[in-house]
């Protein structure tokens, strides 16, 4: 199998030396998808108390607006707290999981596969209002409890991932080596694997924050007066008005997916997006 | 195998049980207990959450209303036009990309940017583009009035097209890293013409990832409530928009049931034939 794939390869390697040439299309398709992102960061620049574009000058005031106006700003940090909740109780189920999952036997890896596409095939919606159903009838809807538990099920098979991913190109022979030279097992996997995990627990840790920070579908249903998370609340806004302001708080979100973007793309867990990780919006 | 190395292999087991507990009870929990609810709350006699009784009228009431089965025809409608629309770009895209690879990592990366921004947001400027691409055509004088394109059935499937599109492209591209361009290269040389090549060489190692992207781009587009509230204007119904006023706004907890129990039937049944054949497909290439 390899000897067949490396015989073409080979030949074309000389090729790939030349300048690659960059196909037109794919160019305008990147252009044409980032271009919202752009038209909103623009539409809040613009200091008139009206929604133009392009601007006609530049100003920063409306960020200040939208950072002091009273239900962004509770949203915005209800939205942070559950998820850095969301984060912590991620990374606590999908950590040992992962290790099951690349250490464990056979039949632990076809159990945890099997979980893991429960959650990606179920349409959100029918999650949501099950959910929802739920919470009520345990007398919790107006608890963060619903937002926290579907937000972690929303994140959980991109973090699994990384995960997984990080782990399987350790070598397990350093901990076993450990272990060889009088480590204990917990010791051992503390103080070799762990560290060299680091970066896929910082992208799995950036997943599940994101995916619980931008989540829409699930925060709609479990959404109740005084518990609205900041994507529900911009919708909420939008179904009266459209202005400056909250076009300010759109591009506060864009500037944080960005962010999120680019630490992964360092970390190395970008790609993961599209392998497994699904839409979920 | 000694004595030794069973145990050994016992112990492995039983950390790996250990281990992956904590995530197989919360996903079976969290999966189970909302799927029974829903389906118990949507044969319920009354419209209440512990309602007890049994009735299959909230399913009968839905294929006899008009109003509802065009709900779920517009929601098929939008969702195969996605797919559609989507598949062609991204068979475009990838094959681009393969043929044309300058650049590659860097539009790799921003092609998955934006999944990472906000569904709202994203739709927001999606609506302030289309606007100004309105304002844009009237100036140059090529249309007398606005498309149409905001708050319409066609606005739904653009913000769905940009919302699918980076999954359908990476789902393709992956399938056709598999592609040995010197094949196209002599193909063109034996004098294929462009179209030939694409049906006879690339076509067939896309549909893997056609197959994968179709399913996930069909069931998004079709569970998607948040776009045909946005971008729809109020003047398309869906089924998703439905199950959401249903409960938000009449407390009606047995119909909204009922009608994500039938959204998730119809969507399933498509997904399935997709993924049999999909798996079939690639069965024979790997």
């Amino acid at each position: 199998m390899t000897a067949t794939l490396d015989a073409p390869a080979a030949r074309r390697r000389p090729r790939r030396r030349e300048r690659q040439k960059i196909s037109v299309f794919t160019l305008v398709i990147t252009v044409l998808l980032l271009l919202p992102l752009v038209v909103v960061a623009l539409a809040a620049v613009n200091p008139e108390p009206y929604l133009l574009f392009p601007p006609e000058d530049f100003s920063l005031h409306w960020f200040s607006a939208a950072l002091d106006y009273p239900s962004f700003r509770t949203s915005l940090v209800l939205s942070l707290r559950i998820a850095l909740i969301v984060v912590v109780v991620g990374l606590l189920i999908t950590v040992p999981a992962a290790v099951a999952v690349t250490r464990g036997t056979g039949r632990v890896r076809r159990s945890v596969q099997l979980a893991m596409a429960t959650p990606l095939v179920t349409p959100d919606i029918l999650l949501a209002l099950g959910l929802l159903i739920m919470l009520t009838q345990l007398s919790m809807s107006n608890s963060l409890v619903g937002l926290v538990l579907g937000h972690v099920l929303v994140g959980l098979p991109i973090a699994l991932q990384v995960l997984v991913a990080g782990l399987a190109g350790i070598d397990p022979n350093l901990e076993h080596a450990a272990a060889t030279l009088g480590a204990s097992r917990i010791r051992a996997f503390l103080a070799v694997t762990l560290p060299n995990m680091l970066p896929a627990i910082g992208s799995a840790a950036l997943f599940l924050f994101i995916f619980s920070f931008d989540n829409v579908s699930i925060s709609l249903f479990l959404s109740a007066p005084g518990q609205t998370t900041l994507p529900i609340t911009l919708f909420q806004y939008l179904e009266n008005n459209a202005d400056p302001t909250v076009a300010a708080m759109s591009t506060i979100l864009v500037i944080v997916g960005v962010a999120v973007a680019l630490l992964l793309g360092r970390l190395g867990g970008l790609g993961q997006l599209a392998g497994g990780g699904r839409r979920r919006r | 195998m000694t004595v030794a190395t069973a145990a050994r292999g016992e112990e492995r087991a039983r950390t790996g049980w250990l281990l992956s507990a904590p995530l197989l009870l919360f996903t079976a929990f969290m999966f189970l207990y909302p799927a029974i609810s829903v389906i118990r709350t949507s044969v319920a006699g009354r419209e209440e959450v512990n309602a007890g009784g049994f009735t299959l009228s909230h399913y009968t009431d839905f294929f006899t209303d008009e109003l509802y089965l065009k709900a779920l025809s517009n929601t098929l409608l939008i969702a195969v036009l996605t797919v559609l629309i989507t598949g062609v770009l991204g068979l475009v895209y990838a094959y681009q990309l393969t043929m044309r690879p300058g650049l590659r990592q860097l539009q790799l990366a921003l092609l998955l940017t934006p999944l990472l921004v906000n569904g709202v947001v994203r739709i927001f400027g999606l609506q302030l583009g289309l606007i100004s691409v309105n304002d844009l055509l009237m100036w140059a004088n090529l249309v007398d009035s606005p498309l149409g394109l905001n708050y319409s059935f066609t606005g739904i499937v653009i913000a769905l097209v940009m919302f699918q599109f980076p999954f359908m492209a990476m789902a393709v591209y992956a399938s056709l890293s598999r592609l040995d361009t010197t094949l196209v290269e002599a193909a063109q040389t034996l004098g294929a013409g462009r179209m030939s090549v694409l049906a006879r060489v690339v076509f067939p190692l896309a549909v893997p990832g056609l197959v994968a992207g179709g399913v996930l781009t069909f069931a998004a587009a079709a569970g998607t409530f948040i776009v045909p509230a946005m971008m729809g204007g109020g003047r398309v119904n869906t089924v998703p928009q439905m199950i959401y006023t249903s409960v938000s706004q009449s407390q009606l907890w047995a119909t909204a049931s009922a009608f994500a129990v039938i959204l998730v039937v119809v969507l399933v049944v498509p997904i399935m034939v997709g993924t049999h054949f999909g798996n079939r497909d690639t069965a024979g290439v790997r």
